[in-house]
């Protein structure tokens, strides 16, 4: 216990002692992507043989493909050359020393949210050590962790203390050439996240981006990997319901989730990055590839998220069911308001027997967004009672938005049952008016029909994280009553 | 890589040295043909072509349907004429002397080149265009025109017979329907025939004015090595409505693009269909409804019965418009698959840009149910007509919609014979069914 407990002392130390003394370490590389580049991140990040030329492989596939113009998405081309890929994180003194160097609107927003005032401050990109001690509580959730057994990480410290595991897993359920911002993400990733759930250990905490250490600047560019080792268990949290600063605009992430026989893994977002203003001006691209393997017998693997940030999101969690009488869930509540556009879904493969899956999508359009469900069941010749069901609503505010569903459905067993439904209307006249004869005002009916609409899928998240997507879900949509 | 159009050019090269017509069509034909030639047959790679392949149609070494009138053959599976009023095709061209001798009042049909540009333009909005749509208009000589004039209601079907025979022939009809206002009338097509490896690739322009109903019924039982490749593209006039029945029995390869545009407020659509596909056959339908206009209802219901080596394909899209609002527009589409050898691709859209729409899709993919299988076989049926019974159940509730007895009844009796052979290649044990290998296709091979 000590032992980690020194460690993670070092570790801390760590950050400030080659992150800011050090000259390599501090560098921020110019705009611009090349193998020198990679080769450059590669020695920053002190990388294994095995990475660089993984990364590189990466790099010339990427090279030779096309940027995916398949979605329901408007997007202005990118200049991958005027991005500088690694920067070194941010010196505190860079950093708005209190609160009351913060844009005012971003505190209202967190007010709205009921975020606590110490909590406000670390969202905001306030230096942290000036208000609030985070070491201390991430210290102890690591004590109960090692305890455990369980590995949480960051990712460039799994490289350097796991290197087996990476080596092992890394690239096995998103390969370096699955798609283009895949390939991407694999030749220039930063940093990210990575855990391993021994075998037989239910995880004893829920695990959250939130308390991660080193978690600051992981990037535009960021890798989650995640093991959950025969009969494990574990429930992940990524993101969080407060508007995050944030200076990159184009994210390119990648998560690989890999479950052996008997393990679960709850996977669940809240993704509330800048969308933009009132008139589409700026706002994140968020471009995320999310997968995961359920290889074991047995295993299971869900998703869930709640998207209501980003000028553009091109995202599809997906499960691959290999292990006999394994899971797929993906539960999604998508929110675009203004000029966003989201094209989001999942795929769902299913290869082993006595493989099920379920999704319930929830899409939100209000004032001039597009939203878009895209999805695919695959049904493969040896899935033999294979069974599916998907329901994609959508809800449309304001008559000058979209909402659209793309369900590609292919069965090769006749084994199989798939079901497939979705529906797509307004808040009804009647309900509304229903609300608002019993003295319910019209935004609070508004909210109350939308947060019933999104209810399945709030009910899958864990509670307090629930709680807080009501408020967001709130927020998000304010001003576009129906 | 696409399909290989070289036999495709040799056609057209000797079609360009023979043919007829007006030099400012055959202009129009040469600027259709590089459009075509541009672009080439469509592949994977092409979305609304993911599951469809057309390779084997470079293979076909095709020559232009030849002029002169064909035999339009006695086929058993014909439907009668003292009950319609036939209009025979022969390898897509007009044959009168095959056809009924007088035409009911208020219809014409017209058959040739069009008289002039503009008409041929027919400047109608192409719902989903295709380069197969190109092809046709590079080969097609004769323009079909059938012409119902207002306040018309035909007592008996526009029988339209396209029979297809001789080897190796790529068939591009032309078909222009025109219905009038306040009209009420029963259009069947009709194609068939005992044509080896012919492709015919045909283009349908219906429109349909205000006021009027149509019911049109497109049946199809080719030969079995026969591609059928048709699009039928549908313009709907305010308060009128278009029925549309499809059922696909025949052919090798069949595509069905449907596309509909609800240009008037109060117009509607109802879109059916039916596809067998078995013993290597693939069968794909594309429809596409367009809401323009406010007001604007759909409906699309289409059924899927998969046999052993068969392939069924359905896509189908609605789209309503910015500021096309009181929609309504459901979409359904229902499978079975009967064979570890058949496969189902469906992707029902949805692609809305109005707010006060009701609009909902659904597709279900599975198979017979065990307990109702039991129970019609505790009640002395034989595994094999319980199938039988629960198969044709399932397909008989699309046929609600046609009107005329006699031709309902001729549907019942192809589609028994049908039944009978998707029924009988299967194993009588189901356990067999979920445990055996996927088996190749029995028939000819499907690529």
């Amino acid at each position: 216990m000590a032992n980690t407990r020194d460690n993670m002392h070092e570790l801390v130390e760590r950050k400030y002692q080659h992150g800011f003394v050090t000259d390599i370490e501090s560098e921020t590389l110019p705009p611009g992507l090349d193998e020198s580049v990679i080769r450059r991140i590669s020695a920053i990040k002190n990388e294994p043989a095995f990475l660089l030329d993984w990364r590189l492989k990466a790099y010339r596939r990427w090279l030779k493909m096309e940027a995916p113009d398949w979605a329901q998405l408007n997007i202005e081309p990118i200049d991958y050359q005027a991005i500088s890929y690694y920067s070194a994180p941010k010196a505190d003194k860079d950093k708005p020393q209190s609160l009351a160097d913060v844009d005012p609107k971003l505190l209202e927003t967190y007010d709205k949210l009921g975020i606590p005032l110490h909590e406000r401050a670390r969202l905001a990109g306030v230096a942290v050590d000036a208000v609030f001690d985070s070491v201390s509580v991430a210290t102890t959730f690591r004590d109960k962790l090692a305890e455990a057994g369980v590995i949480f990480c960051s990712f460039s410290e799994a490289v350097k203390d796991h290197p087996d595991l990476i080596e092992k897993y890394l690239g096995t359920v998103v390969s370096h050439a699955d798609n283009y911002f895949a390939a991407l993400n694999s030749a220039v990733f930063t940093d990210g996240s990575f855990v391993y759930i021994p075998p037989g250990v239910r995880c004893p905490m829920e695990l959250s981006t939130y308390f991660r250490i080193n978690a600051a600047n992981t990037g535009q560019f960021e890798r989650t990997l995640i093991i959950a080792d025969k009969g494990s268990h574990v429930s992940y949290l990524e993101g969080c319901t407060a508007p995050m600063r944030d200076e990159n605009q184009l994210h390119a992430a990648v998560v690989e989730l890999i479950a052996l026989d008997d393990a679960e893994i709850k996977y669940s977002t809240v993704q509330n990055w800048y969308p933009g203003d009132e008139n589409g001006v700026g706002g994140i691209y968020n471009f995320v590839t999310k997968r995961g393997d359920c290889k074991g017998i047995n295993s299971k693997i869900s998703w869930t998220q709640v998207e209501t940030g980003s000028a553009i999101t091109w995202k599809y969690p997906s499960c691959i069911l290999r292990g006999d009488n394994s899971v797929g869930e993906f539960y999604s509540v998508a929110v675009a308001n203004n000029w966003q556009q989201a094209d989001t879904g999942t795929k769902m493969i299913h290869i082993g027997k006595n493989t099920r899956s379920t999704i319930i999508s929830k899409g939100i359009s209000a004032g001039r967004a597009q939203n878009s469900y895209r999805g695919l069941v695959k049904i493969m010749p040896t899935a033999s009672n294979a069974r599916n069901f998907a329901q994609c609503d959508s809800l449309l505010m304001g008559d000058k938005c979209g909402a659209h569903t793309f369900p590609y459905i292919e069965v090769k067993n006749p084994t199989a049952k798939v079901e497939h439904e979705a529906t797509t209307s307004k808040i009804g006249e009647d309900q509304l008016f229903y609300c608002l004869q019993r003295g319910i005002s019209e935004e609070d009916a508004v909210s109350l029909i939308v947060n019933g609409f999104c209810k399945d899928v709030f009910k899958k998240l864990p509670m307090e994280f629930a709680v807080e997507a009501q408020a967001l879900l709130n927020v998000s949509l304010e001003g576009a009553v129906g | 890589m696409r399909p290989s159009i070289e036999h495709l050019t040799t056609a057209y090269e000797s079609f360009r040295q023979a043919r007829k017509v007006p030099s400012w069509y055959s202009e129009a034909q040469d600027k259709s043909w590089q459009r075509f030639a541009e672009h080439g047959l469509p592949w994977r790679k092409d979305e609304h072509w993911k599951y469809t392949s057309l390779y084997h149609l470079a293979k076909i070494p095709v020559v232009p349907a030849p002029d002169g009138h064909a035999e339009t053959g006695a086929n058993p599976v014909i439907y009668t004429g003292d009950q319609a009023t036939v209009i025979a095709l022969a390898n897509g061209r007009y044959t009168p002397s095959s056809s009924s001798p007088t035409l009911p009042d208020g219809v014409t049909v017209t058959a040739g080149v069009p008289r002039d540009e503009k008409r041929s333009a027919l400047s109608r909005q192409v719902v989903r265009p295709s380069v197969l749509q190109d092809l046709n208009a590079a080969f097609a000589e004769q323009w079909i025109e059938i012409t119902i004039a207002d306040n018309t209601t035909l007592s008996q079907p526009l029988y339209l017979w396209h029979h297809t025979s001789g080897e190796q022939l790529l068939c591009s009809p032309r078909l222009v329907i025109n219905v009038g206002r306040n009209c009420d009338v029963t259009v069947v097509e009709h194609y068939g025939g005992a044509g080896d490896q012919c492709v015919i690739n045909g283009s349908v322009s219906v429109a349909v004015a205000e006021n009027s109903q149509v019911h049109h019924t497109k049946l199809q039982t080719d030969h079995d090595s026969t591609s059928h490749l048709i699009n039928t593209n549908v313009d709907v006039s305010a308060d009128s409505r278009y029925t549309s029945l499809v059922i696909d029995m025949g052919a090798r390869l069949a595509r069905s693009d449907l596309g509909i545009n609800l240009n008037g407020q109060g117009a509607a659509a109802r879109l059916y269909g039916v596809f067998l596909p078995a013993g290597g056959q693939h069968f794909d339908h594309h429809s596409f409804v367009k809401h323009n206009l406010p007001h604007t209802a759909s409906e699309q219901d289409y059924h899927g019965v998969v046999g052993h080596g068969g392939h069924g394909v359905f896509n189908g899209k609605v789209l309503v418009q910015p500021d096309a609002q009181k929609i309504e527009a459901v979409q359904s589409n229902d499978n079975i698959l009967l064979s570890t050898s058949a496969e189902i691709d469906t992707k029902p859209e949805l692609e809305i840009y109005a707010d006060d729409v009701k609009c909902a899709h659904g597709a279900t993919v599975g198979q017979l149910d065990e307990t109702s299988l039991f129970y019609l076989q505790s009640r002395g049926l034989s595994r094999r007509d319980a199938r039988h019974l629960l198969v044709e159940g399932f397909i008989r509730e699309t046929f609600a919609t046609v009107k005329c007895d006699h031709f309902r009844a001729f549907l019942d009796q192809l589609i028994e014979t049908k039944l009978n052979v998707l029924v009988d290649q299967l194993p009588l044990d189901a356990t067999e069914m979920s445990s055996s290998k996927p088996a190749s296709g029995t028939g000819p091979a499907n690529v």
